[in-house]
């Protein structure tokens, strides 16, 4: 058994103060910033960033091929990434849990349904269910954060039924019922606490897929619609220009990678924390 | 056993049924695509024509017996945007998308399982941590980055590799890395772990307490236990990599159906989408059953639950 | 003991299991007989000791006697007024429920304080302070600190955590106190602490309990009767004098040796049990101890032998013992 501490490793920490940064800067964005994403200024085309031969100190990551600013382009396009991912999180999550306390505290109907439906959304690739939802709905930032609430919430499903059954055998849920307490006090006053700890890290797990997602989706044109931006459509943009200008497709790269790389490695720790016995596996 | 096969099968003909029944309904539900498949200011006359010619003009219920039947004919009807039928243009596509898919299964398979179970055999050596290093870096970096990177690396500074198109053998060779590095990095990772469990249980200690070899215990008991679970992981991992493939034909401009169906959803091209969506879901489903009757075969006390 | 004093009756109570296979669960391929035609009696204030082996329907029983469930025949009464799943909100606060795992009959996730305060929250529309001014005195009555509050379950003792689980179930002035196997976790030492609260409880309160234990020596230290169940069947119902003075059931006597003796020099001849528990689906007609019982005879296995009172104050359901008394 391994004694739990409470002291977060300084890698840790520094990954968690980067990706807080990330957020903050990119939530605060529009303040500092406040440009319409739209206009274009085709005298300063793809000019190289300012620490490159040719770059401007004006424009610290250089400009894209209409002009515009790159990198609050990049904050921008960061911005409506992580929305959406966490958007999508929300749904997911709140639907997943409730669906799976649901089903996992009483059998029946209910059950049967949701786990048919999870079973086929398990058949069929997220991607493929975004790009049919893409074509018959039209791709928007409701839309997307639908999709990824809608293909996400069967594994926090599945957790939650499983959470619950096992919880169902403690003795306190049992005196409560013999209380008289309403399936709803019982829920929100046993269950939901619970299972609080593996959803919560489940989640933290799930974030990066979902940056994937809505970047892929982005980047195959089927989610984020110019002249708004997202980290995806930003390296869909610049592959047309990766002989002249490679920056314009190989930061916003960076950046994803960067950004999946730091919630996975905080979601493995959190993991690590909550419940050791999954440690190395 | 015979039970077991026969409830599986309903199950996944079900299931197939349902996600047909619900592509269908969901392509109905957005109106008519006279809308936007033709200028605002067309004549009446000539969307009327449109819809006779997309056969949108007949009641619903008997487009979908069509639908049905033509999973069975094969005649799915005719394109919105390439005016071609349906069947002509994925019997193109689906040579050079099979050979992707299937070589990519293949080596994913061949490397994945290997070096998973090598890593969980000298646990935490040098070997273990760099291809557990490689294979996290594999599922972080999304294939269109990868994909990108290689194009930039390859196609753009060394001048090795074409970036795009399918003529030649050469032409796959970045797109099979692209789509394999995330199999082999998520195959391995999970047989590391089934492994490591494996490892862990009592009756390897009573194997190796009646005096068999480490070799033995570890190939002959524990490999087979092993393999359940990454069985059923190669089943589920084949619709990731389908998602794969769409990404990565789009990312090296290949003509396959993956690229094909981002296409046919730019262009709300209904009928590809839905023939699409059937044969995916038609082959993760199917592969899934085998998973399931295989892995019935393995570990009688699955079967032993129906 | 007369008739009006009795606040369980318990009636032909019967709980059956169907046990399904194949396909969709859809073929009953027989009946698990969880409680088969059980009757008794508890009275106001006594303790009524239940002794049985795992299996034996003491839990389903319990749950049946809670209104967690209900019966598939037969009826259950408490003060009159039937038990079952719709039963009222008088009821719920009249009967609570001691478990055997202190580890898992406390929330790990609330502090004691809301742990003890929950049945008032349910049954009650107290303001915090009101809650408090129960809750303390009892914390004192099971000796646990007033500092014990704002814990969590994790930082106590199995012992600790039993008496918390008390207090939580004295808090709604209850009648009758189900114990579910409630020192079988605990050290002896512990146990012996745990088992005086519970009398003293008792006496304090005039409570009545139902007392579930596999465990003769704690059935006889607590028990005003004692009543032993095989199979989803009362065996024998008598006083706790009677039944420890003049064991008759073969299955009370196999039971009885099992018990270890603190002389290791006394002489003690022993008729250990043979055989295991039969499988409680679609058990042999007849009397369901007819797989290990020494005495077995032809009547065994064609009749289920009835419950009768072949002295005063003690039942026994055996062919042994007919309805001429014991000869």
């Amino acid at each position: 058994m391994r004694i739990k501490s409470y002291s977060i490793p300084t890698f840790i920490l520094v990954l968690i103060i980067s990706f807080l940064l990330i957020v903050v800067l990119s939530i605060l964005a529009p303040v500092f910033f406040p440009i319409d994403l739209g206009a274009t200024k085709l005298t300063a085309r793809l000019l190289p960033p300012s620490f490159m031969e040719g770059g401007k100190a004006e424009f610290f990551l250089g400009t894209d091929n209409l002009g515009r600013d790159f990198m609050i382009r990049l904050f921008y396009g960061t911005r409506n990434s992580l929305f959406i991912a966490f958007a999508g999180l929300v749904i997911s999550a709140v639907l997943g849990t409730l669906l799976g306390v649901l089903t996992g505290l009483y059998k029946g109907l209910l059950d049967s349904i949701v786990s048919f439906l999870v079973d086929v959304k398990l058949s069929i690739p997220s991607l493929i269910i975004s790009i049919v939802c893409a074509s018959v709905f039209g791709s928007s930032k409701l839309i997307m954060i639908l999709i990824i609430g809608l293909t996400g919430y069967p594994s926090f499903t599945r957790l939650a039924r499983g959470q619950t059954i096992q919880l169902k055998e403690a003795n306190f849920m049992e005196s409560s019922r013999a209380l008289g307490a309403s399936k709803l006090r019982i829920v929100f006053e046993h269950v939901l606490s619970n299972i609080s700890s593996p959803m919560i890290v489940h989640a933290t797990m799930k974030i990066s897929s979902f940056i994937l997602l809505e970047s892929s989706l982005s980047f195959l044109g089927l989610g984020i619609q110019p002249p708004d931006v997202s980290l995806g459509l930003m390296v869909s943009a610049g592959r047309d220009y990766l002989i002249s200008s490679w920056w314009l497709s190989i930061i916003p790269s960076v950046v994803i990678v960067l950004i999946v790389v730091q919630v996975s490695m905080i979601g493995d720790w959190l993991r690590d924390q909550m419940d050791p016995k999954l440690k190395n596996s | 056993m015979s039970a077991f096969i026969v409830k599986r099968l309903a199950k996944a003909l079900f299931t197939i049924w349902f996600v047909l029944t619900l592509v269908f309904l969901l392509t109905r539900l957005t109106g008519d695509p006279t809308t936007w498949l033709l200028p605002d200011d067309a004549s009446a006359t000539v969307r009327a024509e449109l819809r006779v010619s997309l056969g949108l003009d007949r009641p619903i219920v008997e487009q979908y017996t069509d639908y049905v039947s033509a999973l069975f004919t094969g005649d799915m009807g005719k394109s919105y945007h390439y005016l071609r039928p349906v069947g002509e243009l994925f019997a193109e596509r689906a040579g050079p998308t099979l050979t992707l898919a299937a070589i990519s299964f293949a080596l994913a398979i061949l490397f994945g399982v290997p070096i998973g179970i090598i890593a969980a055999v000298n646990r935490n050596s040098l070997l273990d941590r760099f291809t557990m290093g490689i294979s996290i870096a594999g599922y972080t970096i999304p294939s269109f980055v990868f994909g990108i990177l290689m194009i930039f690396l390859f196609s753009l500074q060394l001048r090795l590799l074409p970036s795009g198109g399918m003529s030649t053998p050469l032409h796959y060779i970045m797109p099979l890395l692209t789509l394999t590095v995330d199999s082999v990095a998520n195959i391995a990772r999970l047989t590391r772990s089934s492994m490591l469990d494996v490892l862990r249980q009592e009756y390897l200690d009573s194997a190796r307490a009646k005096g068999a070899g480490e070799r033995v215990v570890i190939y002959k008991h524990a490999l087979r236990n092993a393999l359940i679970p990454v069985v059923t992981v190669i089943g589920l991992h084949l619709g990731t990599m389908i998602g794969g493939t769409v990404v990565v034909e789009t990312v090296f401009a290949f003509p396959g159906i993956g690229s094909l169906l981002v296409t046919a959803a730019q262009y709300r091209d209904f009928p590809v989408i839905q023939y699409g969506v059937m044969i995916v879901a038609t082959t993760v489903i199917l592969v899934n059953l085998l998973v399931d009757l295989s892995y019935g075969l393995l570990d009688p006390r699955i079967r032993d639950n129906f | 003991m007369d008739n009006n004093n009795v606040i369980v009756e318990v009636n032909n109570a019967k709980k059956y299991f169907p046990v399904n296979k194949g396909m969709l669960g859809q073929r009953t391929v027989g009946t698990v007989k969880a409680v088969d035609n059980v009757s008794f009696k508890i009275y106001k204030g006594e303790t009524l000791g239940l002794i049985g082996e795992s299996g034996c329907g003491k839990s389903t029983l319990s749950r049946l006697l809670m209104g967690l469930m209900d019966v598939t025949d037969g009826q259950i009464l408490f003060k009159g007024q039937r038990v079952g799943t719709k039963a009222s909100k008088d009821f719920r606060r009249q009967t609570q429920m001691i478990f055997q795992d202190p580890y898992s009959s406390l929330d790990p996730r609330m502090s004691i304080r809301r742990i003890i305060e929950e049945p008032l929250r349910i049954h009650s529309k107290l303001n915090a302070k009101q809650k408090l001014e129960i809750v303390l005195p009892l914390l004192e009555k099971v000796s646990i600190p007033e500092s014990a509050l704002s814990k969590h379950p994790h930082e106590f003792s199995g012992g600790q955590r039993q008496r918390i689980g008390i207090a939580r179930a004295l808090v709604t002035e209850p009648e009758f106190i189900i114990c579910d196997e409630p020192v079988s976790a605990l050290d002896m030492s512990v146990q012996a602490q745990i088992l005086n609260l519970f009398k003293k409880m008792q006496h304090e309160f005039n409570l009545t309990y139902l007392f579930i234990s596999h465990d003769m020596s704690v059935v006889r230290h607590v028990s005003d009767r004692v009543m032993v169940m095989y199979l989803g069947k009362v065996v024998e119902l008598a006083s706790k004098n009677k039944f420890f003075n003049r064991t008759l059931h073969p299955y009370s006597i196999a039971l009885m040796d099992a018990i270890p003796v603190s002389e290791p020099n006394a002489v003690k001849v022993r008729t250990p049990l043979e055989g295991d528990l039969p499988s409680p689906i679609n058990p042999p007609a007849g009397c369901p101890f007819q797989t290990r019982c020494p005495h077995v005879s032809q009547a065994c296995r064609v009749r289920m032998p009835p419950l009768r009172e072949v002295e005063p104050d003690h039942f026994v359901a055996c062919h042994l013992f007919g309805e001429e008394g014991i000869q």
